[in-house]
This record gives C-alpha cells, sequence and structure tokens, in this order.
C-alpha cells in the first residue's frame, strides 16, 4: 500500500490533533451522508465513525498491522459494519447493505476487535455521562496514581475525604454501566 | 458497599494476602453476583486504564462534537455516493502537469477554445499554485500560497488580480518588469477566508485565468460543496 495511506494510521496512533481533525473534515461527511441515508442521523454517525477510529487504532498500534486496501476504504468498511450491527441489534433483523463484498475482505480480521470495542465503548459511554470532577478523578484512580496523588491534584482537603469521593464516582460509573441494556446482554451472553 | 469496592481493588491489583485472596475466592464461587461484580470492575480497571486509549477517545470526542455536520441533515453533500471515498484523497505528485491541467480547464471555462491563443498562455505561465491535498471529485486544492513562475520574464510590468466567487476583488498586485516569479501568501484568515478564488494575470494583453481554494479549518468539504 502506498505510504501515504499510512500517514492516517499515524494520526491515529500518535493522537495527532491537527492529523485527526483532517481525518475528520476528509471522511466524516461522507460516512454521515451513508449513515443518515440507511435510518440513522449526525449523531450516530459522529458516534459510529469515533468507534471506528478507535478500532482502527486497536489493530495499528500493534507492530504487525499492515494496510490491505486504501486507508479511507478500511474506515468506511469499519464503519458500514458497525451501523450495520447497530441496526441489527434494533430490528433484530439482518442488515445488509450494498456492495456488501466490496468491503467484506477488508473487515475480515476486525471481528474480533470490534466486538470488544462494543463492550469498552458502553463503559465510555457511561463515564462520559459522569460530571468533570468524577471523570478526572477516574482517570486518575484507573491510570494508577496513588491515592495521595489524586488527592493533590484534586485539590481535596484530605486523604479520607479523597477516598470517599473515588467511592462515590466509582460508584456512580458501575451504577450506569448496570442500567443500561448493552450490560444485560453482556452479562447475559 | 464502600468497603465491598475496596475489597474487590485490593482483590484486582493482588495486594491482598495468600489467605485473603483465598477466601475471597471462595466467596465468588458461591456468590454469583459477586463474582459479576469483581468480573466488571477488572474491565473497568483494564479499559478506563488504558490511558493512551482514553487519550485518544477524549479527543475525538472534543473534535466530533466541535464537527458540524448540519448541511448533511438538511440534505447536502455528496452526489455520487462512493468516487471519492473509493479513490480517496491524493497528494499531486506531479505539480507542473496537474497545474498545468488547471490552467488549461480554467481557460476552457473562460474562452471559447482558440488552439494559438491557448499555446501562447501556457507557455507565458509555467505553474501557479503551491500545495496540498486536493479532491478528486472536486479539483480542490488547498493552497496556502500561490506561487507563479513566468515562461519569460516580462519587459513590462505584470498585473496580477484575485477575485473571490462573487468576482469581488480581493487584491491587485503588480509583478515588477524583468521578474519572473511571484508568490502571494493566503494566510491571513480574514484577507482570505475559506472560499474559491480566481487569479486573472495580463500578460503582454492576453489574460491568463485560474483557480484556487482556501481551506480553513474543518469546514473543507461544506466549503467545497457551495462552492461548486
Amino acid at each position: 500500500m502506498n505510504q501515504t495511506e499510512y500517514i492516517y494510521l499515524q494520526y491515529i496512533t500518535q493522537n495527532d490533533r491537527t492529523g485527526l481533525q483532517k481525518i475528520y473534515s476528509l471522511f466524516l461527511p461522507r460516512i454521515a451522508k451513508f449513515i443518515v441515508a440507511n435510518g440513522g442521523n449526525v449523531h450516530d454517525a459522529k458516534d459510529v465513525f469515533q468507534d471506528a477510529i478507535v478500532i482502527i487504532y486497536q489493530k495499528a498500534r500493534k507492530d504487525d498491522f499492515k494496510l490491505t486496501s486504501k486507508f479511507s476504504t478500511l474506515l468506511y468498511g469499519v464503519c458500514r459494519n458497525l451501523w450495520g450491527n447497530r441496526l441489527q441489534k434494533v430490528s433484530r433483523r439482518r442488515v445488509t447493505f450494498l456492495e456488501e463484498d466490496k468491503y467484506k475482505d477488508v473487515v475480515a480480521d476486525l471481528d474480533n476487535v470490534m466486538e470488544k470495542e462494543e463492550k469498552s465503548k458502553l463503559l465510555w459511554m457511561a463515564f462520559k455521562q459522569l460530571g468533570a470532577e468524577c471523570q478526572k478523578l477516574m482517570q486518575l484512580f484507573f491510570g494508577k496514581k496513588k491515592m495521595v496523588e489524586i488527592v493533590e491534584v484534586m485539590g481535596y482537603s484530605s486523604l479520607a475525604y479523597g477516598k470517599k469521593r473515588k467511592y462515590v464516582c466509582k460508584e456512580r460509573l458501575v451504577k450506569r454501566i448496570k442500567e443500561s441494556e448493552e450490560y444485560r446482554l453482556m452479562i447475559e451472553n | 458497599m464502600e468497603q465491598l469496592y475496596e475489597q474487590i481493588e485490593a482483590y484486582l491489583s493482588g495486594t491482598l494476602s495468600t489467605s485473603e485472596k483465598a477466601a475471597f475466592e471462595g466467596q465468588m464461587a458461591t456468590n454469583g453476583d459477586l463474582a459479576k461484580e469483581v468480573r466488571l470492575h477488572g474491565l473497568l480497571q483494564h479499559e478506563m486504564g488504558d490511558v493512551e486509549k482514553v487519550a485518544l477517545r477524549t479527543q475525538l470526542e472534543e473534535i466530533g462534537g466541535a464537527f458540524d455536520l448540519s448541511f448533511i441533515e438538511a440534505g447536502g453533500g455528496f452526489e455520487e455516493e462512493d468516487l471519492a471515498m473509493e479513490e480517496g484523497l491524493f497528494v499531486v505528485e506531479n505539480l507542473d502537469d496537474f497545474l498545468q491541467n488547471i490552467v488549461k480547464q480554467a481557460l476552457m471555462e473562460r474562452t471559447p477554445p482558440n488552439p494559438r491563443l491557448e499555446r501562447k498562455r501556457l507557455a507565458l505561465v509555467k505553474s501557479s499554485v503551491a500545495t496540498e491535498v486536493v479532491h478528486p471529485k472536486t479539483d480542490v486544492l488547498c493552497s496556502d500560497a500561490i506561487h507563479f513562475e513566468l515562461g519569460q520574464a516580462s519587459k513590462q510590468t505584470v498585473r496580477l488580480v484575485l477575485q473571490n466567487a462573487k468576482g469581488k476583488s480581493m487584491g491587485i498586485f503588480q509583478i515588477p518588469a524583468n521578474q519572473s516569479t511571484y508568490t502571494v501568501s493566503l494566510a491571513n484568515a480574514v484577507l482570505f477566508p475559506s472560499g474559491v478564488y480566481y487569479w486573472t494575470l495580463i500578460l503582454e494583453g492576453v489574460p491568463v485565468v485560474g483557480r484556487f481554494f482556501v481551506c480553513r479549518g474543518e469546514d473543507v468539504e461544506r466549503m467545497v460543496n457551495r462552492a461548486l
């Protein structure tokens, strides 16, 4: 594959803001049009687009990843697949889009990652609903920062209070996850 | 409950003593809810502890949130579904050929074909726009500067006019006599907001025209859709 195609992967693996903005500018409108034409809205489109980039990130950060198609074809393929899966869940019917064959090979070895990412997505959605303070606190906590450090960064008055806040925020997070339909399905399976 | 969380966290981080660990695992074996709870906490630690991925998600969230797609909802967007997507976007490798084509195309659009005049014009302007990315469907070449290289330096001052899509003059520049190259910077976002522009050079009484795009921020696609 042409080296210029790899630049997009670099933008993603390096979390390069300008590069990522370029990816959004170049590819999101077309994917949004596809999703809007297939029963979604622009929020669904942004959501699917973000998930697709994270899925590609998961693959691309492994050293042995090789592009077998243009980056745009891969991105489009993953988005189609994610959107198809979501429609399928809602309608409980198999969903096939036009030109299925063209994208089948491109995303064939991504099935596993896509499934894992759907779980990860569930946690992220719950996390996003937390307030700013809890988000920051949870990020520090899961990032394995020591409690004393967390207390300092967050500007809490004492270690005991920091621990209390950590518990309250985590409780909220866990509660939101458990309330979601996806979690129920995940546990059932 | 708070104590339970502490216990689960201690178990997951491996800080329980051997006997505490055995006792905890014994509880999990008989208590399905506890086992589920531990799995969920483990999954959370695994996912949210992936600091780089969380940073990427956070960044994507910001970029996506700021990205305006209202033109898609309004029924705008692209007519041909797969063309540009399939082709991807390409970087111009041979700028000269590409520019010759643009000049040629602009000439065709603006004047009835006249082979003799066309040859003369092409000989006079060797290249124009500098840089970056081209959209295959729309021919958009996003410029941050336009650079002119005349086939030969003119004996007189050459006038260069830049106009926006509505024909409003954005500036008139003089290329001094005996100078064969000239560059206009498009860095000023106030003077040159996103949009399509036309340049006209009057060379020995013969107008030569071309088109360029200025793309700023994230509204490139929208701007292109509006402009064409």
